[in-house]
């Protein structure tokens, strides 16, 4: 037998394989109880967020949540698992703690210590998952974790995709919580206490020269974080530009050659940082808190904190 | 077919491995008569072991073509071929542990379909093959505990075991004591004298003259000489194709033909 | 026959492991409340998590398993190596960078299938590459090479592995290297068809191979006079147990050991004649990746240990007690 028909009888296998992939691949949708229509995946952003809504603020309600998917909610849900930690920090904002019936090994608070954990956020363990009955599971929408959304689908386990990448969704994500578990009003709140912090942060350095400000990660060579990121937006919000704006992109290594070329006045490090390279020492430094970091509903002590290490003067 | 008499042939036969300079074989012929002992002699280099190979097809030919049976071997099917013609070649390293029990077994291979168990005929042409080698006694040893001549004598057990037409052996005897020697080619003579045809490739000279019925002299792929012993072991003929000065004669006891190589620097 | 013995040992210990593993999880259900899954009766819960959780994981590790062994047992043959397995060939190297490049360009946010099938594509690169490379100006394949250009294209491979993640983010890179440690966490009925469609074939013709790979054990020459069309047997014995190695690899990721460990030890217990190793291989490497998978969800329930640390920890001291038992006795 020849090479070539050695490579047919491949061929021939993998269209097999495709044909029969096509057939038994499709998910079947077993137990309707959330009606997930799928849209074209697209991220609203929050002013469509009040089209969204079909009735005037009570039950029932219908919410498309980051995946574009459509969810009708009759009651509130009494039982929510949420594999996002944002997510669950804004559950606890919101004054709901108690519907929380499970959570996730990185969920460490200590008012979430006695529920029954799930393992991790990305790839929970769908035995435990099941056997808490959640009426509400939030989960995480993003691309490495597709085949979590599906099997949720398939087994009929009703499931919320938030996105918490940068402020706007932060609280667009208040916002959408507050509505569907019926707790409205503590969200507006949540969100003014959120907006006045931004609002007073923005008054204490409108004045300043804005500072050159790097966000160190750990690494060799290190890496930063770069204009798409959350931190970022923090940043700016406290009166500083980001050095490294111009390499686009979120997190990403740049050199030190490349690092040192540029003008810092201050480099903000991260708490996963070990020990900032000693080229860097001449440079000013301040170490960030490490959950200051995760985009969450504390979206407004994090700008206050990091605002208060780029302008320190402003805050006496 | 089964009644032509010719077991094997060459004809006009020529290979040549890549990289060499001369061919390995320059249009060799020979025929080996159904029935006969056919003993293969030469020096390291002459294309023995060549000579076998392209007779079972094994190396593709320049010119001339190899026949078993009367056909081409390239029109053989190569279950029916070993079913035809067993082989004992030189080489061979076995890679897992076998017993000697499964390594004769393998000789009915030919005979079986793919997930066919051995029949109690399969059993019975083993159960022979190993009593005539003397190795039934083996039968549960593992093939790696075996001393050199038991390993032969296993192999040959199996190539008997596949009931073939024709032996086919490349230096069987070559690391065997005289006793294992004597027995393996007393065996071999006494199925020539039943009618199996044996084509056997050897060194020695002595027992070559004493057991074949036809010898075939190789010397650098060509043909130096052909014919019965005594025709073809001449002095002269040995000195050119072995480069060494050799006398022939008859032992006085036995009155066998005896070739003895001269020696150059001691005298005894 | 002793052979026979096994094979019902083996064939009990599988229908053990199988209730075994639909029986005991993270969740605890007692045993009436599992036969009652089965059965139409019972929780609605308990019944999902029987049927759509746990038992598809189990037939997976059943197929799988049984695979890997399987195709192990055959590139042993094909290499004359005992400690040959089925990832020496850069297949596995193949299956990861494909993986690997499907989850960093986010290919998977499209389809979910999107990643086995990706894997299953490189699996088969490497599988291709390999053979043009060991095949002789002659058209032969010569298994020394075929050895060394597995090993070379599975390195090539490593390296594109390391480039890939060097730059992506670290979202990417966990699920990548959870995706190389293996896992039967995915284990859907869809899944489980299809591996099924692909092994039941290829072991049947694997199978039909036994005695051609007998004969391998003691040389190609020696199996050519013997019968054996040994060029048409190398390949096909390659691309077959090659394929059901990808099909594997392409569901569960990369679980180690298995291909290496089952099918020595059976050889270790029952001899090396392939008619019998071949099925007794399957059987054992379905009973030990039905039961380490246990142990993978259960050890530190609920986060899941993967299943190529717990194939390792196991498989080897298992190994070593069964070898040294076999260099007491006669034999190697």
């Amino acid at each position: 037998m020849s090479l070539g028909r050695a490579s047919l009888r491949v061929l021939f296998r993998l269209s097999v394989c495709a044909l029969v992939t096509s057939q038994l691949g499709c998910p079947s949708d077993r137990r309707p109880s959330d009606d997930g229509e799928r849209e074209r995946p697209r991220r609203p952003d929050s002013d469509e967020s009040a089209a969204e809504v079909r009735s005037g603020g009570g039950y029932p309600l219908e919410v498309i949540d980051d995946s574009g998917t459509r969810h009708h909610f009759g009651a509130p849900p009494e039982r929510i698992v949420s594999l996002v930690p944002s997510a669950t920090e804004t559950l606890l904002a919101l004054g709901i703690g108690e519907r929380l019936v499970g959570r996730t090994d990185y969920d460490r608070l200590p008012e979430l210590r006695g529920l029954p954990s799930v393992g991790g956020g990305l790839q929970p363990n769908l035995e435990v998952l099941v056997a808490l009955e959640p009426d509400l599971v939030i989960v995480f929408e993003g691309e490495s974790d597709r085949a979590t959304g599906e099997r949720l689908r398939n087994l009929g386990v009703p499931h919320f995709s938030i996105r918490p990448d940068g402020i706007a969704d932060i609280r667009t994500i208040v916002e959408r919580l507050g509505r569907i578990t019926g707790t409205t009003p503590a969200a507006d709140s949540l969100l003014a206490g959120i907006q006045g912090a931004l609002d007073d942060v923005a008054a204490r350095v409108e004045s300043r020269p804005r500072r050159k400000v790097v966000y160190l990660m750990g690494g060799e060579p290190p890496w930063v974080a770069g204009p798409g990121t959350y931190i970022h937006e923090l940043m700016v919000a406290g009166g500083a530009d980001n050095v490294v704006e111009d390499l686009g992109g979120l997190y990403g290594p740049i050199s030190l050659e490349e690092l040192l070329t540029r003008e810092v006045d201050l480099i903000l490090v991260s708490e996963q940082t070990g020990a900032v390279p000693p080229q860097l020492s001449a440079v000013a430094q301040a170490r960030v808190p490490g959950w200051v970091e995760v985009p969450g509903p504390r979206l407004g002590k994090a700008a206050r904190t990091l605002a208060r290490l780029v302008h320190p003067e402003a805050f006496r | 077919m089964s009644g032509d008499p010719n077991a094997l042939e060459a004809v006009d036969l020529t290979v040549r491995y890549h990289g060499t300079d001369r061919p390995a074989l320059d249009r060799v012929s020979m025929v080996v008569p159904r029935g006969s002992f056919y003993a293969v002699l030469g020096p390291n280099g002459s294309g023995k072991s060549t000579l076998l190979r392209a007779l079972l097809g094994m190396v593709p030919l320049m010119t001339g073509e190899t026949r078993v049976s009367g056909r081409s071997v390239s029109e053989w099917r190569r279950r029916a071929l070993a079913r035809e013609v067993g082989v004992v070649s030189q080489a061979e390293s076995v890679a897992f542990p076998l017993t000697v029990r499964e390594l004769v077994g393998m000789g009915r291979y030919p005979y079986l379909g793919p997930l066919q168990p051995e029949t109690s005929a399969d059993r019975e042409a083993i159960r022979r093959a190993m009593e005539r080698c003397d190795v039934w006694t083996l039968g549960h040893r593992f093939v790696s505990t075996l001393s050199g001549g038991e390993l032969q004598r296993a192999r040959v057990a199996r190539a008997l075991a596949q009931e073939p037409r024709a032996l086919v052996l490349d230096e069987p005897t070559a690391s065997l004591d005289i006793r294992h020697e004597m027995e393996i080619l007393e065996l071999l003579r006494s199925s020539a004298d039943g009618g199996m045809t044996i084509f056997l490739i050897t060194h020695h000279l002595d027992l070559a003259a004493r057991f074949a019925d036809r010898l075939l002299l190789l010397d650098r792929g060509r043909v130096a000489a052909e014919g019965e012993p005594r025709q073809v072991l001449q002095a002269s003929t040995l000195q050119q194709v072995y480069q060494w000065p050799v006398t022939v004669d008859d032992d006085p006891t036995t009155r066998v033909l005896r070739v003895t190589p001269q020696s150059r620097r001691y005298r005894s | 026959m002793r052979q026979l013995a096994w094979a019902g040992v083996l064939i009990l210990s599988l229908m053990g492991a199988f209730v075994v593993s639909i029986w005991l999880g993270s969740v605890h259900l007692t045993p009436s409340e599992v036969f009652a899954a089965l059965t139409t009766g019972g929780d609605p819960v308990a019944r999902q998590i029987v049927v759509e959780l746990r038992a598809p994981r189990a037939a997976l590790a059943v197929v799988v398993g049984g695979g890997l062994a399987l195709a192990g047992a055959v590139f042993q043959a094909l290499l004359r190596n005992p400690l040959a397995e089925p990832y020496i060939l850069g297949i596995s190297g193949g299956a990861a960078t494909g993986a690997v490049l499907a989850l960093a360009l986010g290919l998977v946010a499209s389809h979910s299938w999107a990643l086995p099938a990706a894997s299953f594509v490189g699996a088969l690169l490497a599988i291709v590459l390999v053979l043009r490379v060991a095949l002789a100006a002659d058209d032969r394949v010569d298994v020394r090479v075929l050895l060394l250009a597995g090993v070379v294209v599975g390195a090539f491979f490593g390296a594109c592995i390391s480039f890939i993640l060097s730059v992506s983010d670290a979202r990417t890179v966990r699920g990548a290297v959870l995706w190389m440690m293996g896992s039967l966490a995915g284990a859907d009925w869809s899944t489980v068809g299809t591996v099924t469609l692909y092994t039941v074939p290829a072991a049947a013709v694997l199978a039909g191979l036994a005695r051609p790979l007998n004969l391998m054990a003691i040389g190609e020459e020696t199996a050519g006079y013997l019968g054996t069309n040994v060029e048409g047997v190398k390949r096909t014995a390659y691309v077959v147990a090659s394929l059901l190695t990808a099909a594997g690899v392409a569901a569960t990721g990369v679980i180690g050991f298995v291909g290496l460990i089952v099918p020595h030890g059976v050889r270790l217990v029952t001899g090396s004649d392939y008619r019998t190793l071949l099925p007794l291989s399957f059987l054992a490497g379905a009973v030990f990746l039905t039961l380490a998978d246990v142990v993978a969800r259960t050890i530190l329930s609920p986060t899941e240990v993967p299943i190529g640390v717990i194939t390792a920890f196991v498989g080897v001291p298992l190994f070593l007690v069964l070898l040294r038992r076999s260099l007491g006795s006669a034999g190697r």
